[in-house]
C-alpha cells in the first residue's frame, strides 16, 4: 500500500547524563504514511522526534532518511537532509511580527529561486489549502489558536517537504477544531502524498488519522507496540490495554 | 552549466507544427531555477500551432509542477495555442484537480486599505489617543505604587519581602562592580581634563574641588542612574513583560494576589534602597579615580588632595547627589515596571517595550537632573 521506507531507525538509544530515556528503538516509516508516535507524558515522544529531525544526536544507533544516514554526518549534510522535513512545533513558532503571508513567503524567498509571482501563487495555495484564505494579512496575534495551528502547518509545508512532522497538533484545541485539523491532515496526506509523523497523545486523533501507531511507554523506555490503531486496540499487552482503556470507558459511558 | 541543466530539465522540439515540451526528472520547488530559465517563450509563435506537455519522464514533483504548468498554460492560452497532455497519470491528474479546486484565486484582502489622507488623519488620531491613554494609565499606575508605599506604614506584610532580597541583590550588589569601574574611569578622565586647564593658572590644588563637587553632585548619581536603568530597568520590563505574555500575571490576579504588592513593590523598594548606596560607594571611587589622575599629572600629594577636599566638599554636596539618586531610582523602577505591564502579544512586544523602558528612563533621569539643578539653589543645597 505504501512506498519504500523513508525513515529507518535502527537500535536507537538515548540517555541524558546516564539516565536512559529511550532504549532499543527500531522502526520504519514508509512513504505516504501517516504515523502517530503516541504514549503518555514523559515517555520520550518529543525526545524521539528531536532525534529524527536531527536536533539532538542519539547516544547510539542509526537514523536513515531515504538512503542517507542522519548521524554521524556533517552539519552541512544534515541541513541538506533536513530540507526534506517540514516541522510544526507544539507552539506553532509563527513569527509574531510578520503576517501569515509573510510567514509562509519567508522560507520560499530565502531558500528557493522561485519568481515573485510563483511565490505569491504558492503562498495563496498553501493558505487556502489549510482553510485560511482571506487571512493573508493578519498577524498571528489576531487569529485564534486553531487558526494558528493551521497557519503553522501551512508554513511547515511551504517548501513541499517530503516528510511533515507535527508535534502535538491538537494540543490546546477544542474537540471541533481538533477534529477539523485531523480532517485537514488526512486531506493533505491524500492530496499531496506527504509522509506525516505526528506526535500526539490524543486518542481521538490517533483513530481519526493514523495508518500506524508507534506506542511508547515510560516503563519500557521505548516502544511498547507498533501497529494500526485497530491492531493496538485488540492487543493483549496490559500496558497497551491501559493506554486505550480511557477511550473504551468513554464509549461505555456513552452507552 | 545552468543552460545544460535547463536543456536536460525542459527539452522541447517541434514536430509537424506541434511544440512538444518534455518535463524531465524531479520538478521541485528547490529546482525552480533551472525550469524558470527556460527559453520556451522565445520560440517564434509562427512555427507551431499546438502544444503538448509530455509528463512521461517526470520522476517526482511537488506544488511547483502545478504552478509552473499553470504559468505556461496561461501563456499558450493567451497566444491561442491549444494545449494537451501526454503521460499525465492519474496521480498527477488528481493532484492538479485537488489544487485547482481550492478557492485560492478568489482571495481578497479583508483588511481594507484606505487612501493616504485618511490614513494620516486616522494615524494622528490613533497616536493622540494612545498617548492620552498611556498618560492616564501611567497616572493610575503611579497612584497604585504610592498606595503600595503607604502600605509600608499600615500593612507591611502585604509586600513580598522574600522577593525584595533577591531584587536587592540583583539591582544593588550585582551592579556594584560595573558602577565602580565606570565612576573610577569618569573620575580619572574628569581629573585629567581639568588638570590640563588648572595647571595653566597654577591652580593645581583646586583639582580636589573640581573632582569632589562634580562627582558627588552630578557625575556619580547620573552615571549610576544610567547604569541601573540599562541593567535593572530593562530587566524589570523584560521580566514583567514575559510574565504577562505567559499569563503568569493573570494567574496571580485570579489567585487573588495584589500584583503591585507581589511584583512591583519588591522591585521598587529594592531599587530605591540600592541606588543611594551604590552612589555613596561610587562617590568614593570616583574621587579616588580623580586622585590617581591628579598624582600623575599635577604637582600635588595625596595628603594635600584630601586636605583640600575636606575644605571644599560639604555634606550638602553629597546629600544633594544622594537625594537626586532617590528620585532617579524611583523613576527607573516606575518606568521599568510600567512598561512591563504594557507588553501585549509576544516576544517582539517584550523587546519593543524593554527598549522603550531604557530610553524613557534615561530621558527622565536627565529631566529630573535638570529640575534639581534649578531647584537645589532655591532650598540652599
Amino acid at each position: 500500500m505504501f512506498g519504500k521506507p523513508i525513515i529507518t531507525v535502527n537500535n536507537l538509544y538515548k540517555s541524558y547524563e546516564n539516565v536512559s530515556v529511550l532504549e532499543n528503538i527500531n522502526f520504519k516509516i514508509y512513504e505516504g504514511e501517516i504515523v502517530c508516535i503516541a504514549g503518555g507524558s514523559g515517555c520520550g515522544k518529543s525526545t524521539l522526534l528531536r532525534q529524527i529531525i536531527g536536533l539532538e544526536e542519539p547516544t547510539s544507533g542509526e537514523i536513515i532518511i531515504g538512503d542517507q544516514y542522519l548521524f554521524p554526518n556533517s552539519e552541512q549534510m544534515k541541513s541538506k537532509i533536513r530540507q526534506k522535513f517540514g516541522v510544526m512545533f507544539q507552539l506553532g513558532g509563527l513569527i509574531a511580527s510578520m503576517t501569515l503571508r509573510e510567514n509562509i513567503e519567508l522560507p520560499l524567498k530565502s531558500f528557493t529561486k522561485l519568481s515573485i509571482n510563483q511565490i505569491k501563487e504558492i503562498t495563496k495555495i498553501k493558505l487556502t489549502s489549510v482553510g485560511l484564505n482571506n487571512f493573508e494579512d493578519y498577524f498571528p496575534a489576531e487569529i485564534s489558536g486553531g487558526m494558528k495551528k493551521r497557519a503553522a502547518i501551512a508554513r511547515a509545508m511551504a517548501l513541499d517537504p517530503e516528510i511533515l512532522f507535527l508535534d502535538e497538533p491538537s494540543s490546546g484545541l477544542d474537540p471541533i477544531s481538533s477534529s477539523s485539523l485531523d480532517e485537514l491532515i488526512r486531506e493533505l496526506n491524500a492530496a499531496l502524498h506527504t509522509t506525516m509523523v505526528i506526535i500526539t497523545h490524543d486518542l481521538s486523533s490517533i483513530f481519526a488519522i493514523a495508518d500506524r501507531v508507534i506506542l511508547l511507554d515510560k516503563s519500557v523506555r521505548g516502544i511498547l507496540e507498533i501497529g494500526s490503531p485497530k491492531e493496538l486496540l485488540l492487543s493483549k499487552n496490559k500496558l497497551v490495554k491501559n493506554f486505550f482503556n480511557r477511550i473504551r470507558n468513554e464509549v461505555n459511558y456513552e452507552k | 552549466m545552468i543552460s545544460e541543466e535547463i536543456n536536460n530539465a525542459l527539452p522541447f522540439n517541434i514536430v509537424d507544427r506541434t511544440l512538444i515540451v518534455n518535463f524531465k526528472g524531479n520538478v521541485f520547488i528547490s529546482s525552480a531555477e533551472k525550469f524558470n530559465q527556460n527559453t520556451i517563450k522565445t520560440i517564434d509563435l509562427a512555427t507551431y500551432d499546438k502544444v503538448i506537455f509530455d509528463f512521461t519522464d517526470i520522476k517526482q514533483y511537488d506544488m511547483f509542477l502545478f504552478v509552473f504548468n499553470k504559468e505556461l498554460k496561461e501563456y499558450f492560452y493567451q497566444n491561442n495555442k491549444p494545449l494537451s497532455y501526454r503521460g499525465k497519470n492519474e496521480k498527477i491528474s488528481d493532484f492538479f484537480e485537488y489544487l485547482s479546486k481550492l478557492p485560492y484565486s478568489e482571495i481578497k484582502n479583508t483588511k481594507i486599505k484606505q487612501n493616504p489622507v485618511y490614513n494620516l488623519i486616522s494615524n494622528l488620531g490613533e497616536i493622540t489617543q494612545k498617548l492620552t491613554q498611556d498618560f492616564y494609565l501611567f497616572l493610575k499606575f503611579l497612584g497604585e505604587i504610592l498606595k503600595g508605599f503607604a502600605k509600608l506604614f499600615y500593612h507591611i506584610k502585604a509586600i513580598r519581602w522574600s522577593d525584595f532580597r533577591t531584587q536587592l541583590s540583583a539591582v544593588g550588589v550585582s551592579a556594584l562592580p560595573i558602577s565602580i569601574l565606570i565612576t573610577f574611569l569618569i573620575g580619572l578622565i574628569t581629573a585629567y581634563q581639568g588638570a590640563l586647564q588648572l595647571h595653566q593658572f597654577g591652580a593645581d590644588l583646586f583639582i580636589a574641588d573640581l573632582i569632589g563637587i562634580s562627582i558627588t553632585r552630578e557625575l556619580g548619581p547620573l552615571m549610576v542612574a544610567i547604569i541601573v536603568a540599562g541593567r535593572s530597568g530593562s530587566a524589570f520590563t523584560a521580566e514583567i513583560g514575559t510574565m504577562k505574555v505567559s499569563e503568569e500575571i493573570d494567574a496571580l490576579n485570579i489567585m487573588g494576589f495584589n500584583i503591585i504588592d507581589f511584583i512591583v513593590m519588591p522591585r521598587m523598594l529594592a531599587i530605591i534602597v540600592a541606588v543611594p548606596f551604590i552612589v555613596i560607594i561610587t562617590n568614593v571611587v570616583g574621587i579616588l579615580g580623580g586622585l590617581v589622575a591628579s598624582l600623575g599629572t599635577l604637582d600635588i600629594t595625596v595628603s594635600s588632595y584630601f586636605n583640600r577636599l575636606q575644605e571644599s566638599l560639604f555634606l550638602r554636596d553629597i546629600a544633594s547627589g544622594v537625594i537626586k539618586s532617590l528620585f532617579f531610582a524611583f523613576s527607573i523602577g516606575l518606568i521599568g515596571c510600567f512598561r512591563g505591564f504594557q507588553v501585549s502579544g509576544g516576544a517582539e512586544s517584550v523587546g519593543r517595550y524593554t527598549t522603550s523602558s531604557v530610553v524613557t528612563s534615561i530621558f527622565h533621569i536627565i529631566l529630573i537632573d535638570a529640575l534639581f539643578t534649578l531647584l537645589f539653589p532655591l532650598i540652599g543645597l
